[in-house]
Formats: structure tokens, C-alpha cells, sequence
């Protein structure tokens, strides 16, 4: 016994260790979302309407993955998310930074702020959805604002081509900023407080301990919350059924919106999954970056 | 490198192996209607037949928890009669939306969970007959001698799928407009048994009045349920139930007259002011039941509501309601009726108590039938007696709706009914058109251009 | 990091930031409230009819209270003209959530830890796929999961709620990053002393994470509390449903019961405030560290 245990070497036995840690989340994850994701691989090559039962589809190669960009609302729902993606994630975490270092070091009620800031998060989409929409009608505080700033001609907001999307990402913006604040919050409790005592002895500004010393600290933080809310985004669907149903037109119709009615809405399930794979290659391209690059930004 | 090589390589060693094992496993389970499965469901059906075990039978209704009085009502009745056969009847709740039905069809797929449903759309029910989601019903018809068609009407065979029933109609779906009678008594207007969309107009243009918060308007096309606003059902009385389709059903017909007359007569009320826009509709979240009790207007779409203006306890409200026949465009061309039929009831192919369903099935359609006219749903099957079928319609508020008119427009039968027999691509056609239909409403397209491009959208749809 | 050194330099600095912190945390408060104002919403709505609830312009406070709702949505004392089975759905929910909570914890917490500290081979392949499978948009993956979850027996249970709900890709990133920030030296010294991985990970480590063990908690809690579609699809039965489904029971043919959805939506509020206020002790007290000082 003792000599099997010298024959391990070192690295084998980190090896081992760790992959038993990983084991219980590994095979759970494994069955319940692994497996589920293979199989929708193997549909996107084929022509399946999933009402008449497993099995029931012939193969067409990259037919799915062919036809999806001579299609007018594959596109319009790309660039929607494109551009929704690239709004609302900055936005977010910048503001989501700035605001809990200032309410961890200026606020005094700490508590219920950061529970008031975490209400989105716990009200439900329909609420909130409908809140939005009033909000954005034409007696609502919104319009009353923009007209208070001189504005006559004020845009219908939702029922409008061009406005409804950047309606959509304000609304996005407002109800993830809470969740990053919290995430932010308890990361900052992390901070070791001699460096920013012995900063403030060299007599350092507090914009330029914010960039020297919290935003690199917090650096691993900000990567989860980029890369969460990156895929995130990529992946809205409930908000944008239940406000506008993707219009008017196709104006707010994001990708998974249209892979979700292509699946249960026209029943081409092949042709779904097909997009869903092209919607994962894209995000897993970027997130692939940004994960090289965190070895250069992220860490200290 | 190497490491990394090899690690993912087990790990997609791993997940293909348990894929194979699944993927099998689940096939058979799930997906297979014949074969294996079901010799095996008959076997256990045989045993539970000898051991005649009470049958507990799963109904699945989309309609809401104001429907529940009736429902509750057919199934007492239905469990008293077949007490001795040990049949009972449970019934679960489905939202009839996008999210609703996938909730029903996953579950028709999985098992034997349900036993009946109901359909809502001729559409749905073709994609269900073709899934071998709902059961072929001819062999039983044949058994026990009961014949749909002469049960309901000829319509019925626009319902069948491939020549056959593949489920039991029980609702009528005859609309007309809605009308506040009250403001057509102080308007001094009758109610109309037949109008054009000129004389519609100006009807409008009479009952619109007011500025601000107390405005009424005239028509409310309730755009924001359904993004047309039920033109169909204006212009099907003129084109027929293939209003989307050419004859042969190989191109759109977008193009004729008939729909441009439509929608430029919806487009006028809007832009006029006898009727919201399909913006206000939109970002106010315009609610019919609420404007029309709220009596902000006169005219609406839909008897649906017929169910909701009884409930006075949530819709407050002393003003008669009565019907008219939707208006034509113009005297010589009211060709067919708007009618159709609904609330289609189907059996589950994967059911184990096929039999007990089919009995629950046939009861519904007839005797159940004068339950939910309690809820304003006019009954499809032609074997009651019409008194009875008025008296449950106006049941509990006889005093809030105009008998005479409620009789003619929405349960007086007729032989002209205009229903659809082509469903080419019907789903994705019809999002196109009403795409179109949105941008028209919003002004960002003339009505010519719209109707252009649906038809050119809709051609390129169906020649794929 | 001593709290007492803390606190008198904070002392020291609130007389001469007085102004400052007080101005940030008025704009702070204003923009706390905007974030409050779909539960006041909310709040007012359940306690309107149903023809006032989308009555514009918004009357915040109504005129007069209804809580009939709230009687018509919990069937208190058997009044109710429907019995919408809210108080079922409302302790299914509940247990699901609770279940959930303490074992994505539980897992994603080790494994969290495995990847950020213990240097396995393939380490960075494997978290790359794990990163890779949160890609796929969940609605694809109903179907598939269905399937399976019918082969093994599982449809029209809770488990096939439970099951997935305990292993969380998303929660396991989140760890990963939280053990990353802590230094390798407290993990060294532990070894010094002796202790194998389980233990390091158990009494030293778990410790430490507590902050970011507890957003974990309440973000499992509050994303199975709101799921909507899982259940939607695995749970046919109304006696097993959660409350995003009972939800729906107030959607009728004439459109949405709002009133009574919103009393409905505002008693699911309060296990979510429950979870929130017990987690925030270890978000805003904070760890102790001192341990590498010594």
C-alpha cells in the first residue's frame, strides 16, 4: 500500500483530487445540460417538427444553417441583439461599478439601498414589463420629461420603429444594474483596507485610488460580470415577449425570440437549433477573447 | 496543449456514449406511436379492463378560471351518469398562448398524462392530426353510429384533416360587433341588421364625442389582442374563409379590393378619431372588456365578452348590450357569413381510456355543449333546443343584453358560413401579413404599399 | 484587516466628507427609489379593481383599498368565487427554492474552489466547457431535457425541477472567481499545516467565501423562485405547480386579471425578501481576513 502511494506522483494526485471535487456538479451537469445541448446539435442538421415525435425527421446536412441568412427576420433579430448586446452590457457595468463604490464609501443607508437597488431583480417580469409600458405611454413620466425639455413631437416609444429598441435597453440597463451592484458590493467587502489607508497617507486622490487600486482588485469580479452579462444578452427572450412580441415590425426581435417562435410557433425545430448553434458560436467567440485577454487585465 | 487535447476528448467520449444510451431510451419512450409502445399499452389496458378499475380521465381546457363554473358543472353531471362505469372526469388549466401550448404538446408527446384536450385553431388542430397528437376519431364514429356532419352542420368537413375527424367541434364561433345600445338610443340611431362600411362610418362618426378623459370613441379594433384588429372577419363576408389565398392556394390575394376597402375603412377611423390608433392601443395597454364596460366605447369586435359583461362584480355596468352583423362593403356583396367553428375537443392518441374519453368527448359536445352557453359560447351541435340555448347564452343577465339581436346575429344559424379549407404555411403567412397590417396602422406605409408588400411577402412564403 | 482601525479612520474622515456623503447618498436614495417603483406598482395594483388597474394617468395610491383580491387569490376562509390553489403553489415553490439553494451551493462551491485552486490537468479545458454549455439559449434544450426526463420516469415530479436546479454552471463561475481572489498564501500555509484539500476547502476556504457564497444563495433562490419555463413543461399537474405557473391561472380568454395577479405577485415577494435580508449579514458585514498576517 505504502509503495502504490509513492508511485503516484504529485501531479496525478492533483489530478485526481481535483476531478472528485468536480464530480457531483460534473455528472449533473452532464446529464441535465450537456446531454440536452448535444442533442439540439444533432437536430440542427435535420428537418424535425418536434409534434410528430423523436426520430420522425430526415437529415438535410447545412441546409438549416444555409437558409438562415437569406432570412429577413434572422437578420433584423442578429442585429437587434447585436446592438442590444453592445448597449446594455457597458452601461451596466460601468454604472454598476461607479455606484457601489460610491455607496460603499459615501452612503449612509447602506442597507436599504442596496435592497431598493435589488427590486428589479425580485419583481416579476410581467410587473415590471407593465410598469415599463406605461411608463413609456403617452401620459407617462417618461414622455412628460422629454417634453419638459422642449421637445413637441415626442416618439411613441414602444409602438415606434426606431424607438422601441433603445426603449427596450433603458429598461434592461435600469433592471440589471441592481443584481451587478450586489455582486460588486460583496466584492468590495473583500478589499484589503491597508492599501487604501496606506494610499491615503501618500495622499493619493480618491479618482485615482478608484483606477489604481479598486478597479484592478475588483477585475476578476467585472470578468465574471462581463462574461455573464454578455451571455446574458445574447440570450434575452421573456422581457422582449412580454412588452413588445418582437415588434412593431421586427424592430425588437432578438435572436432567441425568433428561435423560440421558429420552435413552438412554426414548429421547425431543426431550423432552431440551427441558429441556436449559430448564436453559440458567436457568443463563445467572444467570450473566447475575452478570456485570453483577461490574463493580460484581470488578477493582480 | 496535449493536456487539454485529451481532456476534452474524454469528456466528449463520455457525453456521446451517455448520448447513444439516452437518445434510445427516450425514442422509444416518447416519440414512437406504434409499435412496441402501444402493444404494450394494450396489454395493460386488457389487464385494467378485467380488474375494471375506477378511470380517473385528464382534461386539459385553455380557458381561464372564469370558465370553471361550467366546466365544473358538465363534470358533475357526466361523473353522476357514469358512476356505475366508474368514469370521472378531472380538468387542468392551459394558457392558450404561445407558452400554453407548448406546455400542451410537450405533454402530448410525453405520455398518457392526458387524456382529452382542447383545440383552438384550425391550424393548430392540422398540425395536431398530423403529429399523431390527436386521435383519428372515424373508427369510433363509425362504431356507435355518430355522425359529426349531421350532428353540426356541412362545416364540420372543413375540420376534418385528410377527410377525416380528428375531433369533436362544440363551439360556433358567429360573431358581430358588440354595441353599446344605450348610446345608440341616445344617439337616435337603430341598430343596424345590415350595413355597409360607408354607412359603418358614419355610425362611428355620430357616437364619437368628448375630448381628453371623457372621450368616447365610436370602434375600438382591439389591435393590440389580436394585431389585426379582426379585419378578417369584415372581409371573409366577401372573400370567404381562404381570405388570405388565392383559389388554387398557391399565392396570397392581398391584392383585392375587398382588403384594401378594409383596412382603409379601419385606417379612416383611426386617423378620424372615431376609433384609438394602434400606437395608443399599444402604449396604453387598451383593454376591451374595461373600455367597453368603462363605456369609453360604443362598437367593439368580439362576443367573446359576453362571458366578461356578466361578470358585473368586476366589470360594473347598467347599459343594455346588443349585436349587430358586421358590416359589408357595400349592399351586393354579402356573400357568406363570418362563422366558423371552435373549441375543438380532441383525444389523446397515447391515452390509455380511449373509450371512457370518447364517451366524455361525445357528452361534452352535446349535453356540455348547454353548459358553456352559459359562458356566451354558442353551441355547434344542432340537437338542442333553441330556447334553451338563448336562455343559458343570457343567463344571469337577462336585464344587460338585447335578446332579439343576441338571437339573430350570434345563435340564429346559417348555411353561408365562411370558413378556411387551405392552411398552406398559414402561421408564417399570417405573421407577414400582419406585419404589414402594423406598419399600416402606424402610418409608416400607405394602405396600397402595405397590402403590396404582404402580397409579395406572403408569394415568396408559399412558393418555398 | 483590523474593523477597529477601520472605524476610527472612517470617524476621522466623516467630518471632512460630511458633505460629500451626503449628497451622494441623496442621489443615491433617488435612484434606489426609481428602482422601487414596479413593486409599488405592484402594490397599488393589487389593491385596485380591475378596471382601475390600467387606468391612465397612474394613480399611485388609490382611492380607496381593495383587499378583496388578496382574499380572491389565497381563498382566505373559503370566500373565493375560484379556488386558484395559490397557498399549494406558494409551498411548492418554496421547498423547490429552498432545496435548490442548498445544494447549488453546496456544488458550485467546491467545484468553484477545484478550479481556481487545485491545478489539475485540463483545468482550463474543462471550464471552458462548462463556460461553452451556458451558451446555448435554454429554450432549445427544453425538448431534449423533456425526452429524457420522460425515459427516466422523472416528468410530473419535482425533480425535474430539483435535479438541474442543484448543479449551476453560472453559480460554479461565480465561485471560481470569488476563490481566485483569494490569495494562494492562505491555501499554502494551510498545507503547511498539514490539512488535505477537503479540509483546506471546508475550514478555510468556505469561510472566506462566505459573502460570495451568499449572493450565490440568494440568486439560485431568486432564479428558481421566477423560473417560468421549466416548470411550465415538466409539471402538467396543478397540484405540483409553482407560482410563475399559478401566475397564469389569472390570464383569462378577455385578457389578464391584473388585479388579482399582482396581489398574487406581491405575496410572492415576501420569501424573496426573507432570503435577501437573512444573505445580506454576510454581504455588507463582510470576511474577516488576518489570517496570512497572522
Amino acid at each position: 500500500m505504502r509503495e502504490k502511494r509513492i508511485k503516484l506522483s504529485p501531479q496525478l494526485r492533483t489530478d485526481l483530487t481535483g476531478y472528485a471535487f468536480l464530480l457531483p456538479n460534473f455528472l449533473g451537469c452532464l446529464l441535465f445540460t450537456f446531454i440536452p445541448v448535444l442533442c439540439s446539435l444533432v437536430f440542427s442538421f435535420t428537418d424535425w417538427d418536434y409534434t410528430k415525435g423523436l426520430g420522425n425527421w430526415n437529415f438535410n446536412g447545412l441546409t438549416n444553417y444555409i437558409e438562415m441568412w437569406t432570412d429577413d427576420w434572422f437578420l433584423a433579430s442578429l442585429k437587434n441583439t447585436l446592438v442590444y448586446t453592445a448597449a446594455v452590457v457597458p452601461v451596466t457595468i460601468c454604472l454598476a461599478l461607479v455606484l457601489s463604490v460610491i455607496i460603499d464609501k459615501y452612503c449612509l443607508a447602506k442597507l436599504p439601498i442596496c435592497l431598493a437597488m435589488l427590486m428589479p431583480h425580485l419583481s416579476s417580469m410581467v410587473a415590471i414589463s407593465i410598469v415599463w409600458v406605461m411608463m413609456y405611454s403617452s401620459f407617462g413620466p417618461i414622455t412628460q420629461l422629454v417634453r419638459w425639455f422642449g421637445v413637441e413631437d415626442v416618439p411613441k416609444w414602444l409602438a415606434d420603429y426606431t424607438w422601441a429598441m433603445p426603449a427596450v435597453i433603458l429598461m434592461m440597463i435600469w433592471s440589471k444594474v441592481g443584481y451587478a451592484i450586489m455582486i460588486y458590493t460583496s466584492a468590495i467587502q473583500g478589499l484589503p483596507a491597508e492599501l487604501y489607508e496606506a494610499a491615503d497617507i501618500d495622499g493619493a486622490s480618491e479618482v485615482s485610488k478608484f483606477f489604481k487600486l479598486t478597479v484592478p482588485f475588483l477585475s476578476p469580479t467585472t470578468f465574471y460580470l462581463l462574461i455573464t452579462n454578455i451571455i446574458s444578452s445574447f440570450q434575452v427572450f421573456a422581457s422582449i415577449q412580454i412588452m413588445t412580441g418582437g415588434g412593431p415590425g421586427n424592430s425588437t426581435s432578438v435572436l432567441v425570440y425568433y428561435i423560440y417562435r421558429s420552435a413552438f410557433g412554426y414548429y421547425k425545430m431543426g431550423y432552431a437549433s440551427a441558429m441556436a448553434w449559430i448564436l453559440f458560436v458567436m457568443i463563445f467567440a467572444v467570450t473566447l477573447i475575452q478570456w485570453r485577454g483577461q490574463k493580460r487585465w484581470v488578477g493582480y | 496543449m496535449k493536456k487539454t487535447v485529451s481532456c476534452s476528448l474524454l469528456c466528449l467520449a463520455m457525453a456521446t456514449s451517455l448520448l447513444t444510451g439516452c437518445g434510445n431510451s427516450g425514442g422509444a419512450a416518447a416519440g414512437d406511436p406504434k409499435g412496441g409502445e402501444g402493444a404494450a399499452r394494450t396489454a395493460k389496458n386488457d389487464g385494467k379492463a378485467s380488474a375494471s378499475e375506477p378511470v380517473v380521465l385528464h382534461f386539459w381546457t385553455g380557458l381561464g378560471a372564469s370558465a370553471d363554473a361550467s366546466h365544473q358543472a358538465i363534470i358533475d353531471e357526466f361523473n353522476e351518469l357514469y358512476k356505475d362505469q366508474g368514469i370521472s372526469v378531472e380538468f387542468e388549466h392551459f394558457v392558450n398562448d404561445s407558452n400554453g401550448n407548448l406546455k400542451l404538446e410537450t405533454n402530448l408527446l410525453g405520455g398518457s398524462e392526458i387524456d382529452l384536450y382542447v383545440t383552438y385553431g384550425l391550424t393548430q388542430l392540422t398540425k395536431r392530426a398530423e403529429g399523431n397528437l390527436a386521435l383519428d376519431l372515424s373508427e369510433l364514429c363509425a362504431r356507435d353510429g355518430f355522425d359529426v356532419v349531421a350532428s353540426t352542420s356541412s362545416m364540420a368537413e372543413a375540420y376534418f384533416v385528410n377527410g377525416k375527424p380528428y375531433s369533436l367541434p362544440t363551439k360556433l364561433d358567429q360573431y358581430g360587433m358588440v354595441v353599446n345600445k344605450d348610446m345608440f338610443d341616445e344617439a337616435g340611431l337603430e341598430i343596424p341588421t345590415s350595413w355597409t362600411y360607408d354607412e359603418f362610418l358614419e355610425v362611428c362618426k355620430k357616437l364619437t364625442h368628448g375630448e381628453g378623459e371623457d372621450k368616447v370613441y365610436g370602434m375600438f379594433w382591439n389591435t393590440g389582442q389580436d394585431r389585426s384588429g379582426y379585419v378578417k372577419y369584415l372581409a371573409c363576408q366577401t372573400l370567404g374563409g381562404d381570405n388570405y389565398y388565392t383559389e388554387d392556394g398557391t399565392a396570397t390575394c392581398f391584392d383585392d379590393p375587398v382588403w384594401q376597402a378594409t383596412i382603409e375603412l379601419a385606417m379612416t377611423t383611426m386617423k378620424e378619431g372615431y376609433a384609438p390608433t394602434h400606437a395608443d392601443t399599444i402604449t396604453e395597454k387598451l383593454n376591451m372588456a374595461n373600455l367597453f364596460a368603462g363605456e369609453k366605447i360604443a362598437m367593439c369586435m368580439g362576443p367573446w365578452l359576453i362571458n366578461t359583461l356578466k361578470d358585473t362584480a368586476t366589470y360594473p355596468h347598467d347599459f343594455v348590450t346588443a349585436f349587430a352583423p358586421y358590416p359589408v362593403v357595400d349592399e351586393n356583396s354579402r356573400n357568406y357569413t363570418q362563422g366558423g367553428y371552435g373549441d375543438m375537443i380532441c383525444i389523446n392518441p397515447r391515452s390509455e381510456h380511449v373509450d371512457a374519453a370518447w364517451e366524455f368527448a361525445k357528452f361534452y359536445m352535446t349535453k356540455g355543449a348547454l353548459y358553456m352557453a352559459e359562458r356566451g359560447r354558442i353551441p355547434a351541435y344542432n340537437g338542442l333546443d333553441k330556447e334553451e340555448v338563448v336562455k343559458a347564452v343570457l343567463s344571469g343577465a337577462e336585464d344587460l343584453f338585447d335578446a332579439d339581436t343576441a338571437v339573430s346575429v350570434l345563435i340564429e344559424p346559417h348555411d353561408n358560413y365562411a370558413y378556411s379549407t387551405i392552411t398552406t404555411r398559414m402561421p408564417e403567412v399570417q405573421d407577414a401579413f400582419y406585419e404589414e397590417l402594423e406598419a399600416i396602422w402606424t402610418e409608416k406605409k400607405t394602405v396600397e404599399e402595405g397590402l403590396a408588400d404582404a402580397k409579395e411577402r406572403g408569394d415568396a412564403i408559399l412558393a418555398k | 484587516m483590523n474593523q477597529k482601525t477601520l472605524t476610527a479612520a472612517m470617524k476621522q474622515k466623516l467630518g471632512r466628507d460630511y458633505r460629500w456623503r451626503l449628497f451622494f447618498t441623496a442621489v443615491m436614495v433617488l435612484i434606489a427609489l426609481t428602482m422601487t417603483v414596479p413593486i409599488a406598482w405592484m402594490l397599488s395594483a393589487s389593491m385596485k379593481q380591475a378596471m382601475d388597474v390600467t387606468r391612465l394617468p397612474i394613480k399611485w395610491i388609490p382611492e380607496y383599498f381593495y383587499p378583496d383580491n388578496y382574499v380572491e387569490v389565497w381563498n382566505i376562509g373559503g370566500k373565493a368565487r375560484h379556488d386558484y390553489h395559490f397557498g399549494l403553489a406558494y409551498f411548492n415553490s418554496i421547498k423547490i427554492a429552498v432545496i435548490c439553494m442548498v445544494g447549488a451551493v453546496l456544488t458550485s462551491s467546491m467545484t468553484g474552489y477545484a478550479f481556481a485552486k487545485i491545478k489539475f490537468r485540463g483545468r482550463e479545458a474543462v471550464f471552458l466547457f462548462y463556460l461553452a454549455t451556458m451558451m446555448i439559449p435554454s429554450q432549445i434544450t427544453i425538448i431534449p431535457k423533456f425526452v429524457m426526463f420522460d425515459a427516466l420516469g422523472m416528468i410530473g415530479t419535482h425533480r425535474t425541477l430539483i435535479l438541474p436546479g442543484i448543479f449551476t454552471i453560472t453559480g460554479t463561475f461565480l465561485m471560481r472567481q470569488c476563490f481566485t481572489q483569494i490569495p494562494d498564501e492562505i491555501r499554502e500555509s494551510a498545507k503547511v499545516d498539514g490539512a488535505g484539500e477537503f479540509r483546506i476547502w471546508a475550514s478555510v476556504m468556505v469561510p472566506m467565501a462566505k459573502s460570495s457564497m451568499a449572493s450565490l444563495a440568494i440568486m439560485v433562490f431568486l432564479w428558481t423562485w421566477n423560473d417560468y419555463l421549466n416548470p411550465l413543461v415538466f409539471l402538467p399537474n396543478w397540484k405540483l405547480q409553482t407560482i410563475p405557473l399559478a401566475l397564469t391561472s389569472f390570464i383569462e380568454e378577455a385578457g389578464t386579471q391584473y388585479h388579482l395577479m399582482m396581489a398574487a405577485a406581491a405575496s410572492a415577494l415576501i420569501p424573496m425578501f426573507v432570503v435577501f435580508i437573512a444573505g445580506q449579514k454576510y454581504l455588507i458585514k463582510g470576511i474577516t481576513s488576518g489570517a496570512v498576517k497572522g
